[in-house]
């Protein structure tokens, strides 16, 4: 068999091959260096673009008047531009920042919270300390848009009170979620809670529909919870009792929502940085028989009541109670302390939901989000 | 010859074909594993167009919740006792032990306070039974009743003495 030439064809295969297997390096290279490049602009559009959120802010924040210019400012080697959109509840915010062609957004709300959140204590009837021998102590603002009475031996200490305060100071309306041109409906209330439970994700929320009374007791899988709506068929429907607390954890965040009446029995909220609120459609009370302490945002839309037997407790945050409120005290020192959480854009979950154009403009950003 | 050129031919098709298939590989884009991941996307910022939850009714026995229906009749003294020491005891098996050591901390009292306590809510249920008596129908002293019951069973219970 003659073989001459072998050689060179195989030389010549061999010289295809690492031809073939350079140009695939050489390829991936470029292509590797392209989207290291572009992951660089990427990252450089976030961060300009958060400049440009900040500046907003800045600028918000001195006077809420402010526009932003028309063309896109010029920042760290790329571009920012910024939106300032109204949307009744909030001023959202939304800015642009542009690097090498590649573009990324973000976008904050800075809420306008209902002005109750500015008081302690916000009652939009009347506030009666009807208790045996009880002292009551209310620090910061009491607003009550009623009066103010109390029983002979009950010794009420208030560092701030005002009564006949306007009702916007005091009271909260559901607003118009059903779009029927008319608020605080309940048909209103129930589409805000559906609103409150859709906001979170489904292991963040527990959503009950049942129109008997709902016991909730400290429970490990209520841990990381957002928001707990009870969902009742006809107004008053669907109460709620919450012993102690719900998950007793550090850090909790939780809001209870009630169609009905919620009921907190013996609050024993000892956990750093955590808050359980309320937000009921009818009545709120709450009873203690040993020492209480909660931090809670408490919206009654209907009355409120405190009961404690023998002892002293302490609320912080605020209570806004649309209708009358009552501190049923016998033998007890209760004391309420004021949270500007709230008031700064720190709302509880569900909270945001009644935020409405009336309100005043928080300082920080809420719903901070890449869209 | 013909056999020795055809092998050769055959030989060189799969080695194209292994070279392609090579490269192929080699300059497909790498996907960047989680931990070269931007910084920027590691914020705690939620991103726009999650899927909201379906809204589906959960069961509240599946999170520790116990129901009374609205059609039954409201629970008595016993029933309530019953419930609040099975939850006490559930609480105790389930909780970690500095949970309810702090619970413990932080209601502690002498026996005897806790005793002038229950003869205060004893004095108050009697009276809203009083009231029942004259005024079957009197929805707050019934609802006051139900809470009373409820915190004379917690005083009786929570105390870690």
């Amino acid at each position: 068999m003659n073989k001459r030439g072998t050689a060179l064809i195989l030389a010549y295969i061999v010289i295809t091959a690492l031809t073939i297997l350079s140009a695939a390096f050489v390829s991936r290279s470029i292509s590797e260096s392209n989207m290291l490049r572009r992951h660089i602009a990427s990252e450089q559009a976030f961060w300009i673009a958060e400049a440009g959120l900040n500046d907003a802010l800045y600028n918000m924040r001195i006077s809420s008047s402010w526009q932003p210019p028309a063309s896109a400012l010029d920042y760290g080697g790329g571009a920012y531009s910024v939106q300032k959109v109204d949307i009744g509840s909030a001023i959202e915010l939304r800015s642009t920042g542009t690097y090498d062609n590649v573009s990324r957004s973000i976008k904050g709300a800075l809420l306008r919270i209902p002005k109750p959140f500015e008081n302690t204590l916000s009652v939009g009837g009347d506030l009666s300390l009807t208790g045996l021998l009880a002292r009551v102590e209310v620090y910061d603002k009491t607003r009550i848009s009623g009066t103010y009475s109390k029983s002979m031996f009950a010794n009420g200490w208030f560092e701030d009170k005002q009564e006949g305060a306007s009702s916007q100071d005091t009271t909260i309306p559901v607003p118009d979620y059903n779009n029927n041109g008319t608020a605080n409906e309940f048909s209103d209330f129930v589409l805000f809670g559906r609103d409150a439970v859709q906001s979170y994700s489904a292991d963040e929320v527990v959503y009950i529909q049942n129109n008997g009374t709902v016991n909730i007791f400290p429970d490990q899988s209520l841990v990381g919870k957002k928001v707990i709506f009870v969902e009742g068929s006809i107004p008053g429907a669907g109460d709620v009792n919450i012993f102690f607390d719900a998950s007793w954890q550090e850090g909790e965040d939780l809001t209870v929502i009630s169609t009905g009446t919620v009921t907190y029995l013996e609050p024993l909220q000892f956990q750093q940085d955590a808050r359980l609120s309320i937000i009921a459609w009818d009545d709120y009370r709450e009873l203690s028989v040993f020492r209480s302490q909660h931090e809670s945002i408490i919206y009654a839309h209907d009355d409120a009541n405190f009961v404690d037997i023998l002892d002293w407790g302490s609320t912080t945050g605020n209570i806004i109670v649309n209708d009358d409120m009552s501190l049923l005290e016998v033998l007890t020192y209760e004391k309420y302390y004021y949270s500007d959480k709230a008031i700064n854009g720190d709302l509880p979950p569900g909270f945001q939901g009644l935020c409405s154009a009336n309100g005043v403009l928080s300082s920080k950003l809420s719903d901070w989000q890449e869209w | 010859m013909a056999r020795y050129i055809m092998n050769k031919k055959i030989f060189l098709v799969i080695l194209s074909i292994l070279l392609v298939v090579v490269f192929i590989s080699i300059s497909r884009p790498r996907v960047y594993k989680k931990k070269t991941k931007a910084i920027a996307d590691r914020l705690p910022f939620k991103k726009e167009g999650i899927p909201t939850p379906r809204l589906v009714p959960a069961r509240p026995e599946d999170y520790g919740m116990v129901v009374f229906e609205q059609s039954s009749q409201p629970p008595g003294e016993a029933q309530i006792n019953a419930l609040i020491h099975k939850k006490m005891q559930d609480i105790k098996t389930r909780f970690p032990e500095e949970v309810l050591s702090k619970v413990g901390e932080r209601i502690k009292e002498d026996a005897q306070k806790t005793k002038e306590k229950l003869a205060q809510i004893d004095e108050a249920i009697i009276k809203c039974r009083q009231i029942l008596k004259d005024e079957p129908y009197n929805e707050e002293a019934r609802n006051r009743l139900q809470n009373l019951l409820i915190l004379k069973s917690i005083a009786q219970e929570l105390p870690e003495r």
